[in-house]
């Protein structure tokens, strides 16, 4: 019997790529930003969301989104008006975050196995109810992407020409810190708090890694990231392994493949067209 | 026809500037024209790139007055007709992936609503805009596997793809040969002559620039002079200034 005919494989599959490929997309955007780290940061962030929500007996989900957006304008905001680095609003903000979290979770008295699940995700058991709202989520952060793909481009490469351009660049920093706070509750699900900056940062990193332009850069990324998660879940099936690590292992893995790539490529060009053509300077 | 516009194109009005507690400008006012090619000299940290920054809206005066086309720089929309090479253009990440032509397709996003979309008709501007700084070829490259004059012409393909009605250029030519560099400012003469694309060139290099440019502001925090070129060339207040280079920028070749 194929593994494809179980339906929680079916939604695992399906919520893992969709999901994956999201954070792939937006992690081209923050790595070239310089804020790869904010994934990192807003997953200790939610998880002071979550046991808030363990707490009051919440959706978990949902307090998760909701403190990972606020925190997510938080950074912005912190590093905009109070002029700190990135960085350093990032360490301040989840270290509050995580023991804010420590302490709700305490008090929930909730150290149990649905804690676990979201630390370390558990994608081969989402729920239906769940993988439709996950779906709806990443459809939507992925449609808004889409819709302003040029405008995060020009405004990653150079703001102040794309602020000359009419562009609204903070009103567009705070939505890519918006839907990057999605994209962490929605990494959640797969692959836990613990590893959702991984898939924020490896697979698009692999990507720019041997991209010759920026549409590439984001197309590779999302191939990595599927790939990832196929090869993922598939070996989480048979071996009987945690997909979150498997996962996360594969994405590193092609990331290594693909510095090996890139060198491999640059090698072959200087050996095809000599030393003094591959980087000609005057075309006269 | 031109001369006779109703409104500067550009505006400036006892603008104050200061970084912290550091005065960088000073009470700074002068007006653009219509057809104006005009030179900003002066030495390094005088303000220069501060002063476009504000006419552009990128940074916030403490004082003073903008406008553009005769609209407040708060409730100015036409972005379309502005094309702006920055001088940071010489210091961006080699490593980002991002080819030539996407880099001039950015350019074009001022003259769109939203969603801002690049069709089939864009890429025909974008050929145009490479062909006219000679870098067709080059269309595909990676912006980082350029040559700083290189990546230079991209920008100002970026900045003129749009056919804007001015152009500001902040040090375009740092790092470029001197004969692209003639041949460059001959393509902003042409822009200026036959397009009547207003040019506004933040420049060090005055001897070169002098026989296309029709008018001179002098900065060092406080507007030395601003003015035409002849009266430029015979003004006893820009000789200290210059201390002997005068000549250079007032000898049309
Ligand atoms: N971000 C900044 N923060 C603080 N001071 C700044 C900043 N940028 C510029 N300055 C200061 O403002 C002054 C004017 O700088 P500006 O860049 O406008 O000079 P410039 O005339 O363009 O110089 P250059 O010819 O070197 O390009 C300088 O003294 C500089 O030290
Ligand atoms: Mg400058």
């Amino acid at each position: 019997m194929s593994i494809l005919s179980y339906g929680f494989m079916q939604r695992a599959l399906l919520a893992g790529i969709l999901i994956a490929s999201v954070c792939a997309t937006l992690g081209v955007f923050l790595i070239l930003r310089r804020e790869a780290m904010i994934g990192h940061g807003l997953a200790h962030l939610t998880f002071a969301g979550v046991a808030l929500g363990l707490l009051v007996h919440l959706w978990p989900m949902g307090t998760a989104l909701l403190v990972a957006a606020l925190s997510a304008l938080g950074i912005v905001k912190l590093r905009e008006k109070a002029g700190i680095y990135e960085d350093t609003a990032i360490g301040i903000l989840s270290s509050i975050g995580m023991a804010a979290g420590v302490i709700l979770v305490s008090l929930a008295g909730s150290f149990n196995v649905s804690l676990m699940s979201y630390l370390f995700g558990n994608i081969l058991a989402i729920a239906p109810s769940e993988l439709w709202s996950s779906l709806a989520l990443a459809s939507t952060v992925f449609v808004v992407i889409i819709l302003f793909y040029q405008e995060l481009l020009f405004t990653t490469f150079d703001s102040e020409s794309a602020k000359v351009s009419g562009i609204r660049v903070k009103r567009l920093e705070a939505m890519l810190a918006a839907l990057t706070a999605a994209a962490v509750v929605l990494g959640m699900k797969v692959v836990g708090l613990l590893l959702v900056a991984a898939l924020l940062v490896i697979p698009s990193a692999a990507g720019l890694q041997m991209a010759g332009n920026f549409f590439q850069a984001i197309v590779l990324a999302i191939i990595i990231a599927v790939v990832s998660v196929l090869l993922g879940l598939f070996t989480s099936f048979y071996w009987n392994l945690p997909a979150s690590g498997s996962i996360i292992l594969f994405a590193s893995l092609c990331f290594l493949g693909s510095l090996a790539l890139r060198r491999l490529r640059a090698g072959l060009i200087r050996l095809c067209s000599g030393p003094d053509n591959s980087y000609k300077i005057n075309e006269e | 026809m031109s001369d006779h516009h109703p409104y500067p194109l550009v505006y400036v009005q006892g603008v104050n500037f200061a970084y912290g507690t550091t005065l960088v400008l000073s009470e700074i006012s002068l007006e653009i024209s219509k057809g104006d090619f005009l030179a900003i000299i002066g030495p390094n940290g005088s303000g220069k790139t501060t002063l476009i920054k504000i006419i552009l809206g990128i940074l916030r005066p403490d004082s003073g007055q903008i406008k553009l086309f005769g609209q407040d720089l708060g409730s100015f929309s036409k972005w379309e007709k502005l094309g702006y090479v920055p001088q940071s253009a010489s210091q961006i990440d080699s490593l980002f992936p991002v080819s030539a032509r996407e880099v001039v397709a950015m350019g074009l996003l001022s003259g769109k609503k939203f969603p801002r979309l690049i069709t089939r008709a864009d890429e025909k501007a974008i050929d145009e805009a490479l062909e006219l700084v000679d870098m067709g070829k080059f269309k595909t490259r990676r912006i980082g596997e350029l040559s700083g004059g290189q990546q230079q012409r991209i920008f100002i393909a970026r900045a003129i793809v749009n056919k804007p009605d001015i152009l500001f250029l902040d040090e375009p030519t740092t790092g470029v040969d001197a004969a692209t560099q003639t041949r460059f400012y001959d393509l902003l003469g042409s822009l200026n002559q036959v397009q009547k694309i207003t040019i506004v060139l933040i420049t060090h290099d005055i001897g070169v620039v002098s026989k296309y440019v029709n008018k001179v502001a002098c900065l060092n925090q406080k507007l030395i002079f601003h003015g035409n070129h002849e009266e430029f060339c015979r003004s006893s207040v820009v000789e200290d200034f210059l201390r002997g280079e005068q000549h250079l920028l007032c000898h049309r070749h």
